[in-house]
């Protein structure tokens, strides 16, 4: 498996077991996704 | 004058004797002998890197995975500036004051006021322009900020024919520092050892210690344990010890190019305002934004924007085409916080001339963790808020307790703290003016002066504070 699929599995592995994160960006209208920070409409 | 140490007199007297001939021996060197000072420079290697001479520096790393000490640093003349990249930036203003993060012991005695006349001799030395004052990064939170590369400057090549030229000073070369004698509370003369066994003593009125952010404190200690130069306040040499952490924040798209404004480099740099240190309690960092080129990571890379956000996703997609560098990698270096632990020691082995090896005692904090973090989500929540840019961020930069990965390059190769200043002996191990506290003509030059280590690449207040301390002892020598 190369590097960048091993950072896309990462990156999504890491979605569901975060907390603290996306409620955070959520403050600022922002949402995490996929280790992606974006924003509405994104 | 250039002499090899077995070319000098058996004992060799002098105004000042600057041990080690890096950026910080060199430059104050060059400063005392243009002020008439008569100066012994003495460097433990040759005019090259030199095997025998790298293989004194051989250590051991106990904590995190660091780079092979005796890789980490060169012995011979110019120092470390044999190999560095070159980049330079100013300490911040702040970065002198109590930290709200770390308060105790991250304060400076001196000002960043106190080596500002000395920053155009040292762009002169380090041949690079002024930097471009701090401006506000939106409403991030962060400043966009400015570094500099100097050439780089290899003092060694751009300095020796002015060394071996100069009246007033000699620069002995493959002189080891092996012994101290006393003269009550003086530091009377110092013995130096080249690696055919042949020793040589130096008296002198003062004695600069300039050998490096770890070989200071490694000296000091030796030195003090043998008695052969009891400090009268050892307790805190080779302590808090620190080295900038590298780290990768993430991957960027930008999708407003104006935003950014890319050095020559492709580099733009942010770091926290004054404002974000003190509301964050984090201690500081800086983040570089490089762009990359099209591979397959950036192929990959807007694959997955394309999952997760289809409308951005699409757009970056049709951008690609158009702009090549429209990726950039986000990565940072910070602020490692002073911790008592965090040690120069020396170890059970000895090295050719008898003086135990290095134990380095070195470990990141979660402070150190988090404020890189903090950092890096300020600066992913601006672009995505501002519609600039998105980030995505690596997996640790997403865990609120993760410590900092320490993979591959993960710290600058900046040896800073050991012998620090301080406003006294129960906070430092030298003073305000760089003096041992205690010894009335022992000082220290170098990184290893730092108190707190701010983002800022080191070279570049190693030559103020080497400039400024050669000022200092010149006046002294002159007025004794």
């Amino acid at each position: 498996m190369s590097h960048s699929r091993r950072n896309i599995l990462a990156g999504l592995l890491a979605l569901p077991l975060l907390a603290w994160l996306p409620p955070l960006l959520a403050r600022s209208g922002l949402k995490l996704r996929g280790g992606w920070v974006l924003r509405d409409g994104d | 004058m250039l002499l090899e140490l077995s070319q000098a007199p058996e004992a060799i007297e002098t105004g000042v004797c600057v041990v080690g001939a890096g950026p910080a021996g060199i430059t104050l060197a060059r400063r005392l002998a243009a002020s008439g000072t008569d100066v012994v420079l003495c460097e433990a290697g040759g005019l090259e890197v030199s095997p025998q001479s790298q293989k004194v520096y051989d250590g051991r790393t106990v904590g995190d995975p660091y780079f092979d000490l005796s890789m980490a640093r060169l012995r011979y003349l110019g120092g470390s500036t044999g190999h560095w990249n070159g980049w330079c930036r100013p300490l911040d203003a702040h970065d002198f004051a109590p930290k709200a993060a770390s308060p105790a012991m991250t304060a400076w005695p001196i000002g960043a006021r106190d080596l500002e006349p000395f920053a155009a001799e040292a762009r002169d030395i380090l041949e690079i322009d002024g930097f471009r004052p701090d401006e506000p990064f939106g409403a991030s939170g962060l400043n966009r900020i400015s570094l500099r590369i100097a050439g780089p400057v290899r003092f060694g090549d751009k300095y020796r024919g002015e060394l071996a030229a100069a009246r007033n000073l000699r620069l002995l070369l493959h002189a080891n520092l092996t012994g101290a004698r006393m003269r009550g509370r003086e530091v009377a003369a110092l013995a130096f050892t080249d690696f055919e066994g042949r020793t040589r003593s130096v008296a002198a009125r003062h004695f600069v210690v300039a050998c490096g952010g770890i070989e200071n404190s490694r000296l000091l200690l030796w030195l003090n344990a043998k008695g052969d130069l009891p400090l009268p306040h050892p307790g805190l040499v080779g302590r808090y010890w620190m080295e900038h952490h590298e780290a990768t924040i993430g991957m960027v798209v930008v999708t407003d190019w104006d935003a950014f404004r890319f050095d020559e480099h492709a580099i733009d740099y942010f770091a926290p305002a004054p404002a974000m240190l003190e509301r964050r309690r984090i201690l500081n960092a800086h983040l570089y934004l490089k762009t990359t080129h099209y591979s397959d990571e950036t192929k990959y890379l807007l694959a997955e924007l394309l999952c997760v956000a289809p409308t951005l996703g699409k757009w970056a997609m049709d951008q690609f085409g158009k702009r090549l560098a429209c990726v950039g990698h986000l990565k940072a270096s910070g602020e490692q916080e002073p911790l008592h632990g965090n040690r120069v020691a020396l170890g059970e082995e000895r090295d050719r001339f008898g003086m135990p090896r290095t134990v380095l005692h070195w470990r990141a904090c979660a402070l150190d963790a988090r404020s890189i973090r903090e950092t890096g989500l300020a600066f992913a929540a601006h672009c995505a808020r501002a519609d600039i840019a998105r980030v995505r961020l690596e997996p640790w930069m997403q865990d609120d307790g993760a410590m900092l990965p320490n993979e591959g390059d993960a710290a600058g190769f900046h040896h800073m703290g050991g012998t620090r200043m301080g406003e006294g002996a129960s906070t430092g191990v030298v003073d305000r003016n760089c003096k041992v506290f205690g010894l009335p003509n022992l000082w220290v030059a170098g990184s290893s002066l730092f108190p707190s280590g701010g983002y800022a690449n080191p070279t570049y207040t190693i030559v103020k504070l080497a400039l400024r301390l050669g000022d200092h002892l010149s006046a002294r020598v002159a007025t004794r």
